[in-house]
This record gives structure tokens, sequence and C-alpha cells, in this order.
């Protein structure tokens, strides 16, 4: 703070107007703010619920220890035979931290796995995998830019639905993002289930110009690549 | 200047010497390094449960030190009658104020520099690297520390040091708290509630702003344009806390 050349009362009516002016300023930059936190994910859920409010309130900076504590409770619950209770538990760490990629991931395996098997033949079963596929979808939404549950949402397609044709597409917009070398060949083991030899064929081409100091996705390729090229010639296509 | 940097430096030794400051600084510390025995409870998480106990003690702590080191600073000085004595040499009442707020900022970086390194230690002893954007939390941490500094001054201007104390740990909650406030104003009708909401929501604080802590554990990458709007944020604020804390400073009767 400068000292001013005037004294006394006009003195404080300026740093009075200074002090109120600053204050205006800080309205835009709030706002300013407040939509980089919305375009940048930053912002962390509100809820208007008790538990969640007293939860904020006393514990501040806490809400990322608070979900860890409910993803060892999972733990806990899940050794304990209480199945049932894993989700609302899941659910409430995904809406605290919707960000935390191995909750959705657990939540959705959970659903079309654990409780799908443990339904056994019932009517309820497949609903179980469609809310495995819905919960992924959320996340999916909350998390556009990672592979994770993009390829989650593939592998439930493929493995537990065999629907081949989703099953290649959610892999693929998986490899649009950092990702591993298995995907790649992921995609075109979903081709060849579902019967598409040529893209197979392709896809395994591809697979050649990526991670090229893979020497084991590389190997595996060439001898995919080699496989399909065969079929392929079979039908009468090479 | 000469005057701010030796309020300034004596303000850091007073700090030093203090009891409290060096038990939460030591609790913080043991906490931080204990981190790593608890994930063992998720051991697929080590780097998630490490990083988020650990930055929450160092915002709670930190929190702690920073409003026990500024709400004493005014009070003590004129509880003991030392500031007549300081105020009767060329001292100036705003150097007076910006060498105790200074003063306070060097030990509050002090504390949160021990901390950051112990932590660092820890994470890079245990997974071979610290990520930087970890860092980035850091920074706005400090920032975060900074208003609040500038706040707890402000109010021990005109309070004793209990009531600075508690009123700057309330404002500390508050200001986590202010979203709600604009949450609350979009589902008023009644526009004397909304502004008044909204007034409420532009005066007090909003120390989510510094809040990137979340993202960075989950491994977003905050952009710098967001820090630097998050930092003129605190600086403005800052400067307006300042300012209302000389202009009571200075009414005050010493």
């Amino acid at each position: 703070m400068i000292e001013l050349p005037v004294k006394g009362r006009i003195r404080k009516y300026i740093f009075l107007g200074i002090a109120a002016s600053l204050f205006i300023i800080l309205a835009p930059i709030q706002q300013s703010i407040n939509f980089s936190r919305m375009t940048e994910d930053l912002v962390d859920q509100i809820v208007i619920i008790p538990g969640e409010f007293v939860t904020n309130f006393v514990i501040g900076g806490f809400r990322g220890l608070a979900a860890d504590i409910m993803w060892v409770k999972i733990d806990h619950m899940w050794h304990s035979g209480r199945w049932f209770e894993v989700m609302p538990v899941l659910r409430s760490i995904t809406w605290m931290q919707p960000h935390f990629i191995e909750a959705w991931e657990l939540g959705a395996w959970h659903l079309a796995y654990n409780l799908y098997a443990y339904a056994g033949e019932t009517e309820e079963a497949g609903k179980y995998i469609e809310e495995g596929i819905r919960f992924l979808k959320e996340g999916v939404a909350k998390n556009r830019n990672t592979h994770d549950l993009w390829f989650g949402l593939g592998w439930i397609y493929y493995n537990k639905l065999k629907n081949n044709d989703e099953g290649a597409r959610y892999f693929k917009i998986a490899t649009r993002f950092d990702h591993p070398s298995y995907i790649d060949r992921m995609v075109a083991h979903a081709y060849r289930k579902k019967g598409d030899i040529e893209s197979e064929y392709k896809q395994w081409q591809h697979c050649l110009t990526v991670f090229t100091d893979d020497e084991y996705h590389i190997n595996i390729s060439k001898r995919h690549l080699e496989a399909a090229g065969n079929r392929l010639r079979e039908e009468g296509g090479l | 200047m000469r005057n701010i940097f030796i309020i300034a430096a004596n303000t850091f030794r007073e700090a030093l010497r203090n009891k409290l400051l060096n038990v939460l600084l030591l609790f913080a510390v043991i906490a931080i390094a204990s981190t790593r025995f608890f994930t063992i409870f998720a051991p697929s998480e080590e780097m998630k449960i490490m990083l988020d106990t650990s930055l929450g003690i160092i915002r709670f702590i930190g929190m702690l030190i920073t409003v026990f080191v500024t709400g004493g600073l005014l009070p003590r000085e004129m509880s003991t009658l030392t500031i007549t004595t300081i105020l009767s040499k060329p001292v100036s009442r705003t150097q007076f104020l910006l060498g105790k707020f200074c003063g306070a900022l060097y030990s509050i970086f002090a504390n949160m520099a021990i901390m950051i390194v112990i932590l660092s230690a820890i994470l890079f002893l245990k997974f071979g690297a610290v990520n930087p954007e970890i860092f980035k939390a850091f920074v706005l941490i400090a920032a975060e520390f900074v208003v609040l500094c500038a706040i707890t001054i402000c109010l021990s201007t005109v309070s004793s040091e209990m009531f600075s104390v508690i009123f700057g740990i309330l404002i500390y909650v508050i200001g986590h708290l202010t979203n709600y406030i604009q949450y609350l104003a979009d589902r008023f009708d009644s526009f004397a509630m909304k502004s008044l909401l909204l007034s409420l929501y532009t005066l007090l604080p909003n120390f989510e702003n510094f809040n990137i802590q979340n993202a960075v554990v989950l491994g977003a990458n905050v952009s710098l344009q967001y820090m630097g709007k998050a930092l003129v944020y605190g600086a403005i604020y800052t400067a307006v806390m300042l300012i209302i804390g000389y202009l009571f400073f200075a009414e005050r009767e010493v």
C-alpha cells in the first residue's frame, strides 16, 4: 500500500474507493474462473443432501480421501458377501469424483459380470448387463478423452453380449486416445469374430505400423496378419 | 521498504518460536510420512490414496498454521504494548501491517515447503518419480493461504486473537462452500433474495477457485490459463483485504 499525498478522511475515501473498485473487478474474474472450471472439468458435484453437505462442511478438502475410504469399504463389503451394497457406494464415489476411472470400471464389471452371474438364469440377469453398460456410458460421458472406459464398453459388448459390431466400434474409439497396444489388436479380433475378414486384415496391417518398438505386439500382429491373409485368399479376397 | 523487511523478519523469528505451530508441523510431517502405510487397504490405488491424504493434510494443517500465525500478530503486539514502541519510531502503520503480513507469509511458506519436500521425497522413493502437475496444486494451495492470511490479518485489526482465529477458520470453511450460495441463488425466484445471495457470493472468498486437488490426483491437466485466473483472483482479494485491514487499523487507537 502506498502512502498517498493526501491526509485524513480523503485518503480513507480513496482507499475505500480502490477496495470497492477491486471488488467490482472480482465479479467478472469469478465468472471467468467458473467458466474455465466447467470447460476444464474441474467442477466438483454440488449435492444438497444432509450427508454430503455435512461431509463437505466438515472435511472440506478431504473429498478425495472420503472417496478413498469408500473405495476401501467396497473391498470389505465384497469379501463379506454384501455384493448388492457395493453399487450404491460406487455411485457415491463416482458422484464425488467423476474422473475416478477405476470406480466406473469396477461398477460396470460388478454389474455385468458378478451380479449377472449371481442372478443366474433369472430374467434379472440380462438387466444387470444393461445396467453395467448404462453405468459405463455415464462414465464415458464424463471421461470422453481417455481410452479406459471406451475399451470397457467395447469389452462388455464383445465378451459378454457377443455383439462384435458394437465391440469393434468402441475398441476403435478407444484407439483415438493414448492407449496400450492390445486395444489395436482387440479391434482386429472383433472384426474376425464379426466375420469381416477384410477389415480384420486391414487392422492387422495397421497394427504393424503402430507400437513398432513393441516386439510382442509386432510378432503377434504378423502372425495374425498371415492367418487373416490366408482366410482372405481362401475366400478369394486377395 | 527496509522497515517492512525488518518487521517481516522479526515476525518470522517469532513464529519459529511458536510451540503450537511446531507441533502442528510435526503432526503434519508424521501424518504425511505415514500415508505410505494407508495404501495396504487398497494396493491398486496407492498413488491416489497417498496424494488424496497428503494434499488433504497439507491443506488442513496449512490452514490451521495460517490462522494461528496470523490471528495473533496484531492483538499480541497491542496487548503487550510493543506496538506503541514500534509506531513511535519512523514506521508507518501501513509498513507495520505489510511487515506483519509478509512475516506471516514467510512462516506459512516455510512450513508448507517442509511438508511439500517430505511428500515429494516419499512419492519419489515409492514411485521413482513425482508428477509435476502436483506442483500446480501446491501453487494454488499457497495462493489460498495468502488470501486466508490477508483475511485473518484484516480480522485481527478489529478483534482479539481468539476471535480472529475462530473467524479465520469459519471463513475458510465458508469459502469452500460459496458455490452452494450460487446454487441456492439460482433456485430463488425472489429478486431481493437472489441479489442478497449473489452479493454474498461475490463478497465472500471463493476458496474452491484454488481447489484443483481432485483433478490433479486423477491425472487431469489443469491449464496455465486457469492457474493465472485463480492467481489474479487471489491477488485482488488479498489486496482488498489488506486495504480494508489498513482502514480499520488506521482508525484504531494504540
